[in-house]
């Protein structure tokens, strides 16, 4: 349990040292920009909805984007270059390793996507905005599907190169945020194969468009705890699982 | 002296992609006013936006303002505002504020009602509590489609819609009943609809209209 | 006591385009006891860093065994007793040796005071004070070096694996790394470090595990290398006339003439006497009289300029070769 926290910490460490803080001042101008120069471009009839798009949206690209390079790359290099040596070497377990980089790497990104919900928040509150529960709940989601997103990478680096690792996550995320449509398209227009090669990716490929809380937020609708707490479990559980096939990856890995 | 001829070859890079810049400035805006004429399917527009619908909303509807406007300085026509009200609506089906500004220039500027009407039930259909939705479904049966019951129907489901001014759509369900339809009548309602309304455009709009139906009372001789 | 046990040990290798396994190490054993400097000697590409990671449990072997103080290696019991160094370190670039000490630290299971008392001494150990607080993407080689070394011994592990110690360093961190070394295993510590600078593996080690084309063929200790050969004996002499290669042809093997200076190599050491009074008949002046030992270095040009006898592959291939002499020599 400690080889974790002492992992997590110098990966925090590391990550944040990456400058992403100047992610957190572009988000803060795009905020800014589309308030007060956008906004007044959809001559009201979107004032409140532009600001609370961008925000949500931005939260959420920034977020995934930063896991997707940042996940890779750490990873991948640390191994490259024996700096894993020192680690393993050491009374850790490959298993302690994933998950302290996991937990590292998470928690960098969670104290980006805070500030930039606190500048949402103030942005919100300068422009008069209302604020909403969903809202809070909405970029808590897209925390937990960063997290999914960033478990997926640590599993991709296990076992190949960062620009691979890149491409292949973006394109779960893509395939993941389409969501049902792909099922649905096969199912109407596909043969039985096709149909059964789209159910058994929409099972395995994670369903990130039961995260998007951004419609509900923007428009003040209804949510449940009940879902609230469906999607968070859904997040957990499909975390969990990349990280369990990293490491049944990870501990044959030989280091030649 | 390098450095000086360094700083010139830099400036000189810049100045040509500002010449290149400007040398494309025809081609590439023939292709931004091209593009409204490819506008992807709903279906389409709704994958690739992944879980961002509602940004693309957005992004479509200035795409249509910047139409709009366009059209205003007789730079296009806006034959194809119908589609992009439709595409920007099937993204984000409660963008209510898109429905309601579109509806009006369609009705008004491209003198389709039908398209309007069916516009506006997609809108009340995703957005059934929504006040000024049905208050303006009443009003373009009213100035659009001359259908005095549908209008008072209308206004009277508005009235009826809770914490909203409710004295407002009765009165104009009244006017309705009594099977109005002279200008007169249309320019009172429209300067209500324009005092009343929280879209500021709309009110530039109601201005527009005002003006063109003062226009037709005169030619007309200015009686009822 | 055994403290490391390396027991025919096999591994191949797919190479990255053949399906074909290469087979890297044939049966390797050795073993360390405690207290003793083993050194591990070979030619590039005979499998020392391949022997090392297996003993570290980056690697597994295909057959054999590697215990640690009786532990398997690779295991969590066999890492918390091992400190590594390995080869060209490279450590995460944007800790400060202070947090990449306390990280190491606290993976090696310290915590609180100690881990910092610890860090504070180890750093002060290998002379790196003054850069405690430096991001270490700012080191030089040397200094990466001093950093990796603190980092294998700030947990105090009985065992220290090192892989070349000595590269990187000036003379002074050398003689540090040495000092370092030997004072460790004053405390009873266990050091297994492979190199290619002869001389200091000479100066250190205790026993020296020689290995070829993927097995461990000797293992030498200081006295069984000065007892490989009698020891040739130098003497200068000044003064020399010129026949006294001729003269004494049949006592010395070489003869060499600098300046006013001639330095002749006898033969055996029966023959000194023999040669000195012919110098001082001859008029010569007799300087200095040195014995010369076989050294490490002509034990290993000597095991690589033979191919291996077909006995000593049979050899290699028992598991009993490597168990050389025991104890320590003076």
């Amino acid at each position: 349990m400690r080889a974790i926290a002492h992992v997590a910490r110098s990966t925090f460490r590391e990550t944040v040292r990456e400058k992403l803080l100047w992610l957190v001042a572009a988000y803060g101008i795009v905020l800014v920009v589309s308030t007060w120069i956008l906004s007044p471009l959809s001559v009201g009839a979107a004032r409140d909805k532009i600001v609370v798009d961008v925000g949500l949206a931005g939260i959420s690209l920034f977020g995934v984007l930063t896991a997707i390079m940042i996940g890779g790359a750490l990873v991948h290099k640390e191994i490259d270059k024996k700096a894993v040596y020192m680690v393993l070497t050491r009374p850790v377990s490959r298993g302690e390793y994933l998950v302290g980089k996991f937990a590292g790497i998470m928690a960098a990104i969670s104290s980006l996507v805070g500030l930039m919900a606190v500048l949402l928040v103030l942005v919100m509150l300068a422009g008069r905005v209302d604020l909403t529960r969903v809202l809070f709940a909405a970029v808590a989601l897209s925390l937990v599907e960063i997290a999914v997103i960033t478990a997926i990478v640590v599993l991709f680096s296990t076992f190949t190169t960062p620009v691979l690792t890149s491409f292949f996550t973006i394109g779960v995320f893509v395939a993941g945020s389409l969501g049902s449509d792909l099922r649905i398209f096969a199912q109407k227009f596909g043969g039985a194969a096709m149909r059964r090669v789209m159910d058994v990716l929409y099972f395995m490929l994670p369903n990130l468009s039961i995260f998007n809380l951004r419609h509900e937020a923007v428009h003040g609708l209804r949510l449940t705890g009940h879902e609230f707490l469906v999607s968070l479990l859904y997040g957990a559980v499909y975390a969990a699982a990349m990280l369990y096939f990293a490491w049944l990856i990870f501990r044959r890995r030989e280091f030649a | 002296m390098r450095r000086l001829v360094r700083i010139a070859c830099a400036l000189a890079a810049l100045a040509a992609m500002v010449g290149a810049a400007r040398m494309i400035e025809p081609v590439a805006e023939a292709k931004a006013t091209v593009g409204i004429a490819y506008l992807p399917t709903s279906e389409c527009a709704r994958m690739t936006a992944l879980g961002y619908r509602e940004l693309a909303s957005d992004l479509y509807w200035f795409k249509a303002v910047q139409y709009y406007g366009g059209y205003r300085l007789d730079q296009n026509d806006i034959e194809l505002f119908a589609h992009l009200a439709d595409l920007i609506t099937d993204l984000d089906p409660q963008f209510t504020g898109a429905y309601r500004l579109s509806a009006i220039v369609i009705t008004e500027d491209l003198g389709n009602f039908a398209e309007a009407k069916r516009l506006m039930e997609k809108g009340l259909r995703n957005n059934p509590d929504d006040y000024w939705l049905t208050f303006e479904m009443g009003f373009l049966h009213y100035m659009g489609g001359r259908d005095y019951t549908e209008a008072e129907k209308y206004f009277r489901l508005a009235a009826a819609i809770p914490n909203n001014d409710g004295s407002r759509a009765a009165r104009f369900a009244a006017e309705a009943a009594s099977k109005g339809g002279n200008i007169e009548a249309s320019i009172v309602l429209w300067r209500e609809l324009a005092e009343s309304s929280d879209s500021e455009y709309l009110r530039e709009l109601a201005e527009r209209y005002i003006a063109r139906l003062e226009k037709q009372r005169a030619a007309q001789g200015g009686g009822s | 006591m055994e403290v490391l046990r390396v027991e025919d040990v096999r591994k191949s290798f797919r190479g990255d385009l053949s399906l074909r396994r290469r087979e890297v190490l044939h049966g390797v054993s050795l073993y360390a006891a405690a207290g003793e400097i083993l050194g591990f000697l070979g030619p590039n590409g005979a499998g020392k860093t391949t022997t090392i990671k297996i003993i570290l449990g980056l690697l597994r072997p295909d057959s054999g065994s590697v215990t640690i103080f009786g532990n398997p290696a690779g295991g969590r019991e066999a890492a918390r007793s091992i400190g590594y160094l390995p080869e060209t370190p490279y450590f995460h670039p944007h800790l400060t040796l202070r947090e990449f000490l306390g990280f190491c630290g606290g993976l090696s299971g310290l915590s609180g005071a100690d881990l910092r008392r610890r860090v504070e001494e180890t750093t002060a150990l290998v002379g790196l004070e003054p850069h405690a607080g430096r991001r270490l993407k700012g080191f030089s080689k040397g200094m990466l070096q001093r950093a990796g070394l603190a980092q294998a011994i700030l947990h105090g592990p009985d065992l220290l694996v090192l892989d070349e110690p000595f590269s990187g360093l000036d003379p002074l961190g050398r003689k540090m790394v040495r000092d370092i070394l030997v004072d460790l295993r004053g405390r009873g510590k266990t050091i297994f470090f492979s190199s290619h600078i002869l001389p200091d593996m000479e100066a250190l080690c205790d026993r020296t595990a020689i290995i070829r084309d993927g097995v461990v063929t000797r293992s030498v200790t200081l006295d069984e290398i000065y007892r490989l050969g009698e020891g040739t004996v130098e003497i200068t002499a000044r003064g020399c006339p010129e026949n006294t290669a001729h003269d004494l042809a049949d006592y010395i093997e070489s003869i060499q003439c600098s300046g006013e200076e001639t330095f002749l190599i006898v033969r055996r050491q029966e023959f000194v006497r023999t040669v000195i009074q012919h110098l001082y008949r001859s008029g010569s002046e007799v300087l200095e009289v040195a014995t010369q030992h076989p050294s490490l270095e002509d034990v290993f040009l000597t095991e690589f300029s033979q191919p291996r006898s077909d006995a000593e592959k049979e050899t290699a291939a028992r598991p009993s070769v490597g168990a050389g002499a025991q104890g320590r020599s003076s």
